[in-house]
């Protein structure tokens, strides 16, 4: 019996990780590729934003500013001092971290709301600042445009002219950031997030520190989040403020998170699964007929899902789990 | 400096109109409307096809705006803003966010298909007619539109302090479920204010598009503003948000001298959270 567990647990862990090592393999056109890159590039970025959205609870509207920092940092190390964005990619994080304390830390008094539009305005402000900034102590910015990276098919430095490279990388830091959210959510600081969420008021009488460990968690999400800047930014060979460090954005991981299923551990993937090849085939579609026709039905979209599904798919996906589970055990206590 | 000034105050009193429209849906049902800016858009395109295509004047034109708009808003309410509040009774403000996001992402891009990219405006005869008052001039449009914004703010005040339906309203913004105790159709009030709302946003399009321009993103920036005011003058605040508009107007005119634009809009941004940090309330408000 407990050999049988085992062998269906390694089963579970080795399966999707075949699917996963193999899909490069199967799905030939660069094209698609690059579509589920964008996939696994969304789903880990809603996850590190769900850290604080989901279990802590604070909706925050400047993760698009930290993706952007982490990108613009490895992007002026390389351009200017030729340093590997693999370096830079760190050191972005961690300029990430330190704005992400800096912002988050003054608002964390404020509830729901009002902290979701503070910390839009300091992620408009940065943005802002991007946009109109065209140099710094003689290195280039470049404000709107953005700073694009001469192509130079080198591992080393982050690149390659095939896509197979980036879909490894992208798929490394996915594991990464499922095996992070699971460990915080089975620690101490998931418990305590849970708490702070749930009632913040008992949680702190009862001695948590809510601000300490709201703080880790912003810390935790912001590093990683500017990883994703990077991987961005080597992806498309450039780097401008206008996509990913707007609030629509931050908006979409939000939404992710939430027709997956917040305080959920693959709900923001659930989230991007559905909505970005989606969004994706509809831009092929009706988009390059219609400019913004994709992005009028993605709009439509949004609000469907925010009126009709307040929960989450995961719930839907836990009960029908849960139903085979159920199933399962009753065939195996006929047998 | 006194050009600036007056200008900035003119300027004022639209803002004030834009805030006043989401500082309504806000007080009374706690809805946080990302698409109050895009309202605005299609009141300006709406004012301009009927210039364009009948040469219906902006000022006449008005009504029309505002009687589509409340349209817009009655049916938004219905479809949209009940159901949601259906299900997230005393949580609706993140999930409302969402929710007019998704809608200012449908109206940006509907005009975008419908209009294209361009940046449009129309030419009635009175544009250029400029106003000397001293050593000051003024553009006549800008000050016929200040009036107005003027004029229709004080109305919407008396409307809610004295009429019956004004006062329905402000008991359902401090107490919903007392409100539908004494007999208040809770449901008919939101779709009124809604209406309204989104009625006031089109109004003020169809008086700036005369001295500005319209484009399909034209509204995020005067949403932002609205934003910025109604924390300024305090949320739910009606006072607040004429106050608020005027200080804003001019504010912004006077900062822009200094730091220039880009550098201004983050002056405000960060006063909005210093605001929202310290005196929550609003500057001129009472706790």
């Amino acid at each position: 019996m407990l050999l049988q567990n085992a062998r269906a647990n390694i089963l579970l862990y080795l399966l999707p990780a075949m699917i996963l090592a193999l899909v490069p393999w199967l799905i030939t056109s660069p094209y698609h590729l690059q579509i589920i890159i964008l996939l696994f590039w969304n789903a880990y970025l809603a996850i590190c934003w769900n850290w604080v959205g989901g279990y802590a609870g604070l909706f925050s509207l400047a993760h698009g500013a930290f993706v952007g920092i982490g990108g613009y940092t490895s992007t002026i190390l390389f351009l200017n001092y030729q340093i590997s964005p693999f370096l830079g990619m760190i050191l972005g994080g961690v300029f990430a971290a330190i704005l992400g304390a800096a912002i988050s830390y003054p608002c964390f008094r404020l509830r729901g709301i009002y902290f979701a539009l503070s910390t839009m305005a300091f992620g408009l402000s940065i943005q802002i600042l991007f946009i109109n900034t065209y140099s710094v102590w003689g290195i280039k910015i470049n404000g709107a445009d953005g700073l694009s990276i001469p192509p130079a098919d080198s591992f080393l430095l982050f690149q390659s002219a095939s896509k197979i490279p980036y879909y490894y990388v992208i798929v490394a830091l996915l594991l990464i950031s499922v095996f992070l959210s699971h460990k915080i959510r089975n620690s101490k600081l998931g418990y305590y997030l849970t708490a702070i969420n749930e009632n913040q008021e008992s949680a702190e009488s009862i001695g948590i520190n809510s601000s300490k460990y709201k703080l880790i968690a912003f810390i935790i999400s912001a590093f990683f989040s500017a990883l994703g800047g990077t991987f961005y930014a080597q992806l498309m060979l450039i780097m401008d403020p206008g996509r990913v460090m707007g609030i629509d954005f931050s908006i979409d991981l939000a939404l992710m998170s939430i027709l997956g299923g917040m305080q959920t551990l693959l709900g923001p993937f659930v989230g991007a699964l559905i909505i970005i090849p989606v969004s994706e085939y509809l831009r092929a579609i009706i988009g390059s007929k219609y400019a913004g026709s994709h992005l009028a039905i993605y709009g439509i979209m949004l609000m469907v899902i925010v009126i009709y599904f307040p929960q989450g798919l995961s719930k839907y996906i836990n009960n029908f789990v849960g139903k085979f589970m159920q199933a399962t055990r009753k065939r195996k206590e006929l047998a | 400096m006194e050009q600036v000034i007056v200008s900035g105050l003119l300027i004022g009193g639209i803002y004030a109109l834009i805030a006043l429209g989401i500082n309504l849906i806000m007080g009374v049902m706690g809805i946080i409307n990302f698409a109050h800016g895009s309202l605005l858009m299609v009141g300006m395109y709406i004012s301009y096809w009927l210039w364009t295509l009948g040469r219906l004047d902006p000022y006449l034109a008005l009504p029309v705006v505002a009687v589509f708009l409340f349209g817009l808003g009655w049916a938004f309410q219905g479809l949209a803003i009940q159901p949601l509040l259906k299900t997230r009774v005393g949580a609706e403000e993140l999930p409302s966010l969402l929710l007019t996001a998704g809608f200012m992402m449908f109206l940006n891009n509907i005009a975008l298909i419908i209009c294209g990219p361009n940046y449009k405006t129309i030419h009635p005869s009175y544009k250029d007619v400029l106003i000397k008052i001293g050593s000051i001039q003024i553009n006549g449009i800008r000050m016929i539109n200040f009036f107005v914004a003027l004029i229709l703010t004080s109305v919407i005040f008396i409307a809610l302090k004295k009429t019956d339906l004004g006062k329905k309203m402000r008991a359902t913004a401090q107490d919903r479920d007392s409100a539908s105790l004494i007999g208040i159709n809770i449901n008919q009030i939101y779709k009124i204010v809604t209406a309204s709302s989104f009625a006031l946003a089109g109004i003020a399009g169809g008086l700036l598009l005369p001295v500005s321009y319209t484009y399909p993103m034209v509204g995020e920036i005067f949403t932002m503003k609205a934003f910025i005011i109604i924390v300024l003058g305090g949320l739910g605040n009606l006072t607040g948000a004429l106050f608020g508009g005027i200080a804003m107007g001019m504010g912004e005119t006077i900062v822009t001298q200094y730091l220039g634009a880009a550098l201004t809009q983050i002056f405000f941004l960060i006063l909005f959270v210093i605001v929202i940090l310290f005196k929550p309330e609003g500057l001129l408000g009472k706790a």
